[in-house]
Parts: C-alpha cells; sequence; structure tokens
C-alpha cells in the first residue's frame, strides 16, 4: 500500500463544504421524518416525499377509495402535494438525467485534455449523486413497468370473472322467477300445481353467452347449475326451495 | 521509509476522509433512500432485512470507493465513519432495527454497530487492494513503455 502524501486529495474548501450539505440533508431528512411521523400519529393524511409520481398518485387512489366507502367526496390533490410531486418528478426526470449527461461528457472531455487524477470537488459530488439517482431510476422503471403491468392483467382478469360471475346471478334470479312462477300455476296453465315436478327449462335461459344452465327437479326443490361458458372450470349452484328463495349457494373453483 | 510511513498514517489516520466518508454516506445511502422510499414508508412492511441491506449495501459501496479513491492507506476512517453513520441511523430515525424481534435490544445496537465498523474496514481494505493492484499495473506498464522507448 502506498502512504498519504501532503498533496491535496481535494479542492479548497472542499470538506467543509460536503459537510455542511451532509448537514443540511441529514436536518432536512430527520425533520421530514419526525414530521411525517406527527402527521401519521394524527391520523391525517400522510404526506411523504416520494421521487416516482406514481407512487403519490397511488397513495391518492388508495386514500380516495378509503373515504368512498366512509361515503366522503375524493378529494383533489392538495397544491402541497401538487408541488411535491413536481419537485420530485423536475428532480428524478429533468435535472439529475441532465446532469448526470453534460457531467458526464465534461469529465470526458476533460479527461482526454487533462490526463491524470483529478480533486474531489462539489461538482464531482453532485455528478455523482445525479448518476446513482438517474441510474437508479433507469433500473427500477422496468422492473417496476412490469409488475404494474403484471398487477393490471391480474385485476383485469379478476374483474371479468366477477362480472362473469354477476350476470349468472342475475340470469339465476330470473331462472327462480320463473321456477316459483311453474309452482303456481294449476296444472290447466302448464304449471306444477303446487309442485316444481315436471319443470323444464325454457329455451333461451337454458344457455345464455355467461352460462349454461341445468336443473334438478325434485317436488319441493330445485337445484341450479349453472357452467360458466368464458372460464370453463367455474360454476355455480344453488337450490330453489318450496317458497321460491334461493338456499345453498356454491361457488366452486374461479368464482370462490 | 515508505511502510514506516504508511503504519504512521494507518494509525493517526485523515479526519478530512473520516468527514468526507460519512457525508458521502449521508449524500448515496440515506438520501436516496429517503427520496426514493420515504424511509418509513418503504421499510415498514418489509421489515429490518430490506434496511439492514440497504444500509450495508451502501456503507459497502461508499467505503470500498473511499479506500480505492484516496492516497494512500484510508481503512480505519471509512470504518469508523461508518460506525457514526449507523449510530446517527439508530438515534435519530425510525428504523425498523428497533423492531426487530428476539434480540435484546441493548445487544442489538451494540451488534450492528460493530457490523457497521466491519463492513466499513472490510470494504474499505478491498478498495485499498483494487487500488494497489490498479497501481502496480500501471507502475509494470509505465516501466515497461520506458523500456521499449530506451532500446
Amino acid at each position: 500500500m502506498y502512504p498519504k502524501t501532503d498533496s491535496s486529495e481535494f479542492a479548497p474548501g472542499f470538506v467543509w463544504q460536503v459537510f455542511l450539505l451532509a448537514a443540511l440533508i441529514l436536518g432536512f431528512t430527520i425533520t421530514a421524518q419526525k414530521a411525517a411521523l406527527r402527521v401519521t400519529s394524527n391520523v391525517v393524511h400522510e404526506r411523504t416525499w416520494t421521487l416516482f409520481p406514481w407512487i403519490a398518485a397511488g397513495a391518492y387512489t388508495l386514500h380516495n377509495g378509503l373515504a368512498a366507502f366512509s361515503g366522503d367526496a375524493p378529494k383533489l390533490p392538495t397544491v402541497g402535494d401538487q408541488a411535491r410531486v413536481l419537485t420530485a418528478v423536475l428532480i428524478t426526470f429533468v435535472i439529475c438525467p441532465t446532469g448526470f449527461l453534460l457531467g458526464w461528457r465534461r469529465r470526458r472531455l476533460n479527461r482526454e485534455s487533462v490526463p491524470g487524477k483529478s480533486q474531489l470537488r462539489i461538482s464531482s459530488l453532485l455528478y455523482g449523486f445525479s448518476g446513482v439517482l438517474t441510474l437508479f431510476v433507469a433500473a427500477s422503471i422496468i422492473p417496476i413497468n412490469i409488475a404494474s403491468e403484471s398487477l393490471q392483467q391480474g385485476i383485469r382478469e379478476r374483474q371479468a370473472v366477477q362480472d362473469n360471475r354477476d350476470q349468472i346471478i342475475n340470469d339465476l334470479h330470473l331462472l327462480a322467477l320463473d321456477i316459483y312462477q311453474y309452482r303456481l300455476l294449476p296444472r290447466e296453465f302448464d304449471g306444477g300445481g303446487g309442485s316444481y315436478r315436471g319443470y323444464t327449462l325454457p329455451e333461451k335461459p337454458s344457455s345464455t353467452k355467461d352460462a349454461t344452465y341445468s336443473v334438478s327437479v325434485k317436488d319441493d326443490e330445485v337445484t341450479i347449475c349453472a357452467q360458466s361458458i368464458p372460464y370453463p372450470t367455474a360454476s355455480v349452484e344453488v337450490k330453489v326451495d318450496t317458497m321460491g328463495r334461493f338456499v345453498w349457494w356454491k361457488f366452486p373453483d374461479e368464482f370462490q | 521509509m515508505e511502510t514506516h510511513e504508511g503504519y504512521r498514517s494507518l494509525i493517526s489516520g485523515d479526519w478530512r476522509w473520516l468527514v468526507v466518508t460519512y457525508s458521502f454516506l449521508v449524500l448515496f445511502d440515506l438520501l436516496p433512500g429517503f427520496l426514493a422510499f420515504g424511509l418509513g414508508t418503504f421499510f415498514r412492511p418489509y421489515g429490518f432485512w430490506w434496511f439492514t441491506l440497504w444500509a450495508g449495501g451502501g456503507i459497502a459501496i461508499v467505503s470500498a470507493y473511499v479506500g480505492f479513491g484516496s492516497r494512500g492507506t484510508t481503512i480505519f476512517e471509512p470504518a469508523i465513519a461508518s460506525l457514526l453513520y449507523a449510530l446517527t441511523l439508530l438515534a435519530a430515525f425510525e428504523v425498523p432495527w428497533k423492531n426487530a424481534e428476539g434480540y435484546r435490544f441493548v445487544t442489538f445496537r451494540i451488534a450492528l454497530l460493530v457490523f457497521a465498523f466491519l463492513i466499513g474496514l472490510g470494504a474499505a481494505a478491498v478498495g485499498e487492494w483494487i487500488q494497489m493492484r490498479k497501481e502496480r499495473r500501471l507502475n509494470l506498464a509505465g516501466e515497461g513503455s520506458e523500456s521499449k522507448v530506451g532500446s
């Protein structure tokens, strides 16, 4: 290993400048952290700094979703939140990449004109910081987008399954009315005369775009089975009692 | 003579590198972590492993850079700065280390400080080793080119 030399490795004033910068950052982060904790403990909307605008947007969506359950009107972002997001967008996507690319170009030109080891300066530090943030953002954007797309796809699929289930339940209600109507009608009017015996499904509701329906009839009970068409492994099974009410719902597999 | 000077500087240290390493840790580990995730919001659900990885990784990278970039032997300065940085994190922030289960609190704190010191020391030593290899290679290349010019 080589001994330390007296020739300075630091530009004049670098050490106290960097220490001042670190002290300011430390003060800012500690204050912001304490403020965030105080706000959270008072159960007020939590305000945090984030480099990514979609995290702030997600927080608002969640907050508004929870507010909707309580019957509150959705809130628009406050001016403070908008300013915070704008600052983060400017830092992340404008200032840091620009500083990094310009610094990189300048260093390349300097290296070609003045070879040798350079001193540490505040500008080198800002260049390093811009580089760290730019590379971090660039590296994290692809996995974030893949995860986000996969999550959205999953939500869409679950919503489609849920829609199909809702449509089937709607059709079952109409079928139950038809079944109970059959039981109430006297035999002279093609009814069951107080029994479900002899009931057959009408042609149209036995198969829709959502499901295929089948019934199993007993005197006082009809079991309806709906087999989903878009999701063949999913089905709904339910019984209609003597009063035309649904009992024993079953939602196996994807409808569970 | 050189070795003697080297040992002396190894023991006495350079306070400027101590300050610079600590400042670098604040700038390149604490601030990006705070800006990117918010120290509380990101680390809360993932527990202290993520935070330890983030802090430990930052200490290792910065210490290795200081060891590599500084002239002469700079090993203890990054190690002490890492210890001070871990102390700052413990004292000033609501980090998930406070909720670590299965550890006695005081023992765990001391262990974290020792770990920070050791990571800083090890990474700085690695940085020094890389620097030494690079300088040897440059010296060899210099000698080679001189001999070519001479011939």
